[in-house]
């Protein structure tokens, strides 16, 4: 509560530090208090649109995060996460989460599709808060997976194979991998 | 235009707290529209648990959702926009929530048949030492017609229900009544409307019932008791919002003002403002501040106020996402702007 309140006070004295407000709703999202996180990254997004596209494109994806917490809004998660490609399209972490809810929806193409578009961009730095993206890896884990589902099982092949290979990957990732990339070797 | 009265405050002696329900309860989407009543000395306030997350692109409005720029984020599955309230314990140095339940309409619920569902923008007060909340409900009519609620609460430690519940009829009808402030030394009154004053009584003993769909509704009549004034030329039409406390030898409150628009893709937007209003024990109106903004953001709602060892405690929803606390030193009221031409000023 003392973080929040120093935010929120910092906030106070000045609404239009975009910054401020993005801590303001990280501090908010730290407690679960989605609706309030959204608030101030809607704010800090509007407010540095001109200026700071990553921290923009970050805290539109923050807008997105916590009705996806939240959960029971799949239209909304869907065009926000269309609204931070449209803002900046040259990021993976969007990318791989519409692959996710396609994936989800066993639109196994328009998966795959947003799989490949991300792994464009892969590489960038990271963003300056946590919006859920793991790392490139789960871009090429994606693609592993949907390409088994529209006939391009060799590409899945050397997907998992190639996964296979990566370190610190956490486990729950790792154990799928190997099953899958070990599956190609009996 | 002050468009940050937090700001004055917190420079300037006061404070500001967030108020919190656990996010498990929630599941993160709104807490706003907090009341306050101050009992035997301990501050409770109830707060309102909206089940969804308001997003409003306020400025370039550069991030439309696929609903526009103002929109209520409800769960897709469920198009109501439905409520709940908490009673909250506030500790007195921190104004923090300290402890909080749910209230328990189940007693008295019947199957809502609009999609505003519950009892919104609820005040928390004792009239004739017993505490009620008082609100609008708007889902017991296929149309949506809203009437205010009253409400008894038993709250105990471990519970809160709610024991009664009576709807007051208006003599002539109308569509919607909401935001009625209820007159805290004066049981059973509301200021129904500011401008000119109009204050309205209740009468918890002339019950009647009303069938409806999917139920009976208790009935409770209500009568103007005082109407004067004349309308002042304001720019929009002033509605309640906090109570009317006592203050001096003065009646105290903050109303609020809506200016609706369309924004530049056509739907609809809003922008939200408050006013300090006083009125002498006679209902003449000698004090009227100018329109302001709490936090700065557009829609801001107040349904809060208490005056506490010379603070008032002022308790406001942001964007129908966040609650907050504000303790005022009450002689900040010099900082704020004025209407002229009303005998109480408080310009320095």
């Amino acid at each position: 509560m003392d973080r929040l309140k120093k935010y929120l006070n910092l906030y106070i004295n000045d609404p239009y530090d975009a910054y401020v407000n993005a801590e303001l709703g990280e501090e908010y999202e730290k407690i679960g208090q989605g609706a309030a996180a959204l608030s101030y990254f809607l704010r800090a997004a509007e407010l540095l649109h001109e200026q700071d596209k990553e921290m923009t494109y970050c805290c539109v994806l923050k807008t997105w995060k916590q009705l996806n917490i939240t959960k029971r809004r799949p239209e909304y998660e869907k065009e926000q996460l269309q609204t931070a490609v449209a803002y900046l399209p040259n990021r993976p972490e969007a990318y791989y989460h519409l692959s996710l809810i396609y994936s989800a929806k066993e639109e196994w193409k328009t998966s795959y599709m947003y799989a490949c578009l991300g792994l464009h961009f892969k590489d960038t730095p990271v963003l300056p808060y946590d919006v859920g993206y793991p790392g490139d890896y789960m871009l090429t884990f994606q693609k592993a997976f949907t390409s088994w589902y529209i006939g391009q099982r060799e590409e899945s092949k050397e997907l998992w194979l190639e996964l296979n290979k990566l370190k610190n990957i956490p486990k729950k990732y790792k154990d799928i991998i190997e099953t899958n990339a070990n599956s190609y070797k009996k | 235009m002050i468009r940050n009265l937090a700001k004055i405050v917190i420079n300037n002696g006061g404070s500001i707290s967030p108020l919190i329900i656990p996010a498990e309860l929630t599941s993160g989407t709104g807490l706003c529209n907090v009341s306050l009543f101050e009992d035997k000395g301990e501050i409770i306030a109830s707060i309102r648990h909206v089940h969804y997350s308001l997003y409003h692109s306020e400025f370039g409005q550069k991030f439309y959702n696929k609903w526009g720029a103002l929109s209520y984020l409800n769960p897709e599955d469920d198009m109501t926009l439905t409520t709940g309230n908490y009673l909250c314990r506030i500790n007195p140095n921190t104004l923090e929530v300290d402890t909080f339940q749910k209230i328990d309409t189940s007693k008295n619920d019947i199957k809502p048949i609009w999609e505003f569902v519950g009892l919104e923008d609820v005040r928390i007060f004792k009239w004739d030492d017993q505490l009620y909340v008082c609100g609008v409900r708007r889902d017991v009519k296929d149309d949506g017609e809203g009437r205010m609620e009253l409400c008894k609460v038993d709250w105990t430690k471990d519970k809160a229900i709610e024991l009664t519940r009576d709807r007051i009829e208006v003599p002539n009808h109308t569509y919607l009544e909401k935001n009625w402030m209820p007159i805290f030394d004066m049981p059973y009154h509301f200021v129904k409307w500011a401008n000119p004053i109009q204050v309205v009584k209740c009468n918890p003993e002339d019950k009647s019932t009303q069938e409806v769909k999917e139920g009976t509704l208790s009935i409770i009549s209500s009568e103007t008791v005082i109407k004067k004034g004349k309308k002042l030329d304001l720019p929009r039409g002033i509605r309640g919002s906090s109570p009317v406390i006592l203050f001096g030898d003065y009646r105290i409150c903050i109303t609020h003002e809506v200016n609706f628009f369309h924004h530049p893709g056509y739907k609809k937007d809003a922008f939200y403002y408050h006013r300090f209003m006083m009125w002498d024990k006679d209902w003449n109106l000698v004090s009227l501040s100018k329109a302001f903004s709490f936090m700065d953001a557009r829609i801001e709602f107040c349904c809060g106020l208490l005056v506490k060892d010379n603070n008032f405690l002022i308790s406001f929803g942001y964007q129908d996402n966040a609650a907050y606390l504000m303790k005022m030193p009450t002689s900040l009221l010099t900082e704020m702007e004025w209407e002229d031409d009303y005998p109480y000023n408080f310009k320095p």
